[in-house]
C-alpha cells in the first residue's frame, strides 16, 4: 500500500484507531498501577483518550464520506471505523450514567483496541455504494444493529469484570467494583436491552431485504448468523431466568452471545459473496 | 392431560428447542439437500412448547411478557401460513407488449397458492439502467402501464409494481428486444420482437436464432457500434444504443439498420426498432403487512415488559439495590 497516496481522512481514522488502543493499553495499566485508588483519578485520562479517539474517528468518517459520496456502510475498514465510533460512544454514554461500570473500562476497550487493530492492517481501498444500500430503512437496521452491539458490549465488559476475578490479581484489581453478584444482575439488564434492539434490528433488515432484494428473508449467511444470535441471546435469557444460574455461569453466556454476535458482525459479510453484502 | 401440559411447556424443551433450530438452521444452510423439515420441525416443537406455556402460566398471558408471547406465537403461525400461500417467480417483458402469465417461470410455491398471478395485467414500457464507473449497476427505471391508467408506474430494483399483492421487482436480467416484422409475399406483415441474451452480463453474445413461418432458419446478432463503457459512469437506454442488426440467412450475411428490409426467398423481413426486455423478479406473500405488524407490536411488548427493570439503570446509584 502506498501510504503517501492516502487521503487526509485516512490518517484521521488511523489517529483515531491509534488513540483508541491507547486508551486501551492505558486502562490496563493504570487499573495495575492504582487499583484501590479513587475511580475519578484512574478514569479521566483514558476516558479522555478515548474521547479524542472517538472525535478523530468521526472527522475520518464524515471527510471519507464527502469524498466518496456514501457513508461507511461496505468494507472491513469502513465498518469497523464506524463501529469503533458507536461503540465507543455506548460504552462512554453508559458509564457516565452508571458510575460502577468505570472500572470495568479496561476488558471493554481491550475489544475495542482488538478492533482498532484489525482496522489498521485491513484494506483501506474506496469503495462502491450498491443501489439497494441507498434506502432509509437501511439506517435504521445499521443503528439498531449498533445500539444492540453497544448494549451486548456493555455486558460483556460487566462479565469480564466477574470472570476476571477468577484469579487473585484480577479480585485486586476489581476490588472497587461492586460484588458478582450485582454485575450480573445489571449485565443482564443491558442484555435484555440488546435483546429489544437485536429483534428491532431483524425486522428493519427485514423490511430493507424485501425492498432491496425482493425477499424478506433468505436465509443467506449474515441472516442465518443474526437468527443465530438471536437465538443465543434468547436461549441464554430463558436459561438465566429459569435456572439457579451463578454470575460467573451468567458470565460466560453473556460472552458466548458478544462472540456470536461479533462474528456475525465482523466475520459473516466479509467471507462470502451473498446478496446481503451488496452484490447485484 | 393436565400431567402432560405442563411437560410439554417446561423451559427444558424450550431451550431445547432452540438448540434443534439453532442446528437445524445450520444443517440447512450449509446442506442444501437437507430440506425444510430442519427448521420447520423445531419451530413446530417451539410452536407447541410456547403455546403450552402460555396456557400452564398465568405469567405468560399478563401485560406486556404476555402481549409478546401472544405475537411470537402469532409470527410462527403467520410464517407457516405464509410458506403455504406464498409464490416466487420471475418473468421477462418486452417493452411494448404485455405481461403474459404463461411466460411466468415459477420458482417457489405453497401448496395453498391460487391462481391469481395469471390474471394479472400491465404492458411493458421503456426502461434505463444507471451504471456507475466500472459497469456496477445502479438504479433501474421500468415503466409499466397499467390498464385504465394514463400515467406510467415507475418500478426499480427497490420499488415494486403490486398488483393484488403480487410485488414485481425490476432485476439485473434485461437485455435488447429488435422488433422485426415479417411479411410473406401476397401475406400481412407480423411482428414480433427478437429476445436477445441478458446485457451487458452477455454483452459478446448478442445472438439469436429464429426459424421464420415457413421454416426458413433465421440467425441474428446484433453488432453494437459503441464498446461497453467500463471506467465511466453511463444510462442504458436499449433505444438509443447504436446498433446494427446481422442477419445470416439463405446462406447470405446482411447488415440492417433500423427501418432498414431484406428480401428472402418468398418474403420480406424489416428490421423495425432496437428496444429491450426487462426481467422480473415476482414475490407474492399474504402474510407480509400482518407479520411486521405483529413482530413490532411484540417488540413494543416487549420493551415494555423490560422497561421497568432497565429504566432504574438510569441512572444507577451506588449502594442501590440492582
Amino acid at each position: 500500500m502506498n501510504f503517501a497516496a492516502q487521503p487526509p481522512d485516512y490518517w484521521w481514522l488511523c489517529g483515531g484507531a491509534l488513540a483508541i488502543g491507547g486508551a486501551a493499553l492505558l486502562a490496563w495499566l493504570r487499573l495495575a498501577a492504582l487499583a484501590g485508588a479513587p475511580a475519578s483519578r484512574t478514569a479521566v485520562p483514558v476516558a479522555l483518550l478515548l474521547d479524542i479517539g472517538i472525535a478523530a474517528l468521526a472527522i475520518g468518517i464524515a471527510l471519507r464520506w464527502a469524498r466518496i459520496g456514501h457513508g461507511p456502510f461496505l468494507s472491513m475498514f469502513e465498518v469497523l471505523a464506524s463501529s469503533l465510533v458507536s461503540l465507543g460512544l455506548a460504552w462512554r454514554i453508559a458509564a457516565s450514567r452508571v458510575a460502577m461500570l468505570a472500572d470495568g473500562t479496561p476488558i471493554a476497550l481491550s475489544l475495542l483496541g482488538v478492533m482498532a487493530a484489525w482496522m489498521l492492517t485491513v484494506n483501506p481501498a474506496d469503495t462502491h455504494l450498491p443501489a439497494t444500500y441507498e434506502m432509509s430503512v437501511m439506517w435504521f437496521h445499521i443503528l439498531l444493529g449498533k445500539v444492540f452491539l453497544g448494549c451486548a458490549l456493555v455486558a460483556t465488559g460487566l462479565a469480564g469484570v466477574v470472570l476476571g476475578r477468577l484469579g487473585a490479581r484480577g479480585r485486586r484489581w476489581f476490588a472497587r467494583m461492586p460484588a458478582d453478584a450485582r454485575l450480573d444482575a445489571l449485565a443482564w439488564r443491558f442484555m435484555l436491552a440488546a435483546l429489544v434492539f437485536e429483534s428491532l434490528m431483524l425486522v428493519a433488515g427485514a423490511v430493507w431485504a424485501q425492498d432491496a432484494w425482493g425477499r424478506y428473508w433468505a436465509w443467506d449467511p449474515l441472516e442465518t448468523w443474526a437468527f443465530i444470535t438471536w437465538l443465543a441471546l434468547v436461549a441464554a435469557v430463558h436459561a438465566r431466568l429459569t435456572w439457579r444460574v451463578t454470575p460467573r455461569q451468567g458470565a460466560l453466556m453473556i460472552v458466548g452471545v458478544f462472540v456470536i454476535a461479533f462474528l456475525t458482525f465482523f466475520g459473516v459479510p466479509f467471507v462470502t459473496l451473498a446478496p446481503h453484502k451488496g452484490a447485484v | 392431560m393436565k400431567r402432560f401440559l405442563p411437560r410439554l411447556a417446561s423451559n427444558r424443551l424450550m431451550i431445547a428447542g432452540f438448540a434443534l433450530l439453532a442446528a437445524g438452521t445450520l444443517v440447512s444452510y450449509n446442506r442444501q439437500d437437507a430440506g425444510a423439515a430442519a427448521v420447520v420441525l423445531p419451530l413446530a416443537l417451539l410452536a407447541v412448547n410456547l403455546a403450552a406455556a402460555i396456557a400452564v402460566r398465568p405469567a405468560l398471558r399478563r401485560g406486556g411478557l404476555g402481549l409478546f408471547h401472544a405475537c411470537l406465537l402469532g409470527l410462527l403461525l403467520l410464517a407457516g401460513w405464509g410458506r403455504l400461500t406464498h409464490l416466487d417467480g420471475r418473468v421477462e417483458v418486452t417493452e411494448g407488449t404485455s405481461f403474459d402469465a404463461q411466460q411466468v417461470q415459477v420458482t417457489a410455491q405453497g401448496p395453498w397458492h391460487g391462481t391469481g398471478w395469471q390474471r394479472l395485467a400491465f404492458r411493458q414500457g421503456p426502461w434505463e439502467v444507471d451504471y456507475a464507473p466500472g459497469v456496477r449497476r445502479a438504479h433501474t427505471r421500468s415503466q409499466t402501464w397499467l390498464p385504465g391508467e394514463t400515467a406510467p408506474r415507475m418500478v426499480g430494483d427497490d420499488s415494486p409494481l403490486v398488483l393484488d399483492g403480487y410485488r414485481f421487482y425490476t432485476t439485473h436480467n434485461k437485455g435488447f428486444a429488435p422488433i422485426l416484422s415479417w411479411q410473406a409475399d401476397g401475406g400481412e406483415p407480423v411482428l414480433g420482437a427478437l429476445h436477445l441474451p441478458s446485457y451487458p452480463l452477455f454483452d459478446y453474445q448478442q445472438e439469436n436464432s429464429w426459424t421464420a413461418p415457413d421454416g426458413a432458419p433465421l440467425r441474428f446478432w446484433l453488432r453494437l457500434e459503441r464498446p461497453l463503457p467500463e471506467d465511466a459512469a453511463w444510462t442504458l437506454r436499449p433505444q438509443e444504443v447504436p446498433a446494427v442488426l446481422v442477419v445470416e440467412a439463405e446462406g447470405q450475411r446482411r447488415e440492417l439498420r433500423a427501418g432498414e428490409s431484406v428480401k428472402l426467398r418468398g418474403a420480406m423481413l424489416r428490421y423495425e426498432r432496437l428496444a429491450g426486455w426487462m426481467g422480473y423478479k415476482i414475490f407474492y406473500d399474504p402474510t407480509l403487512v400482518p407479520m411486521l405488524v405483529v413482530s413490532l407490536l411484540g417488540i413494543a411488548a416487549l420493551g415494555w415488559h423490560i422497561w421497568g427493570r432497565t429504566a432504574r439503570l438510569l441512572p444507577l446509584r451506588e449502594g442501590a439495590a440492582a
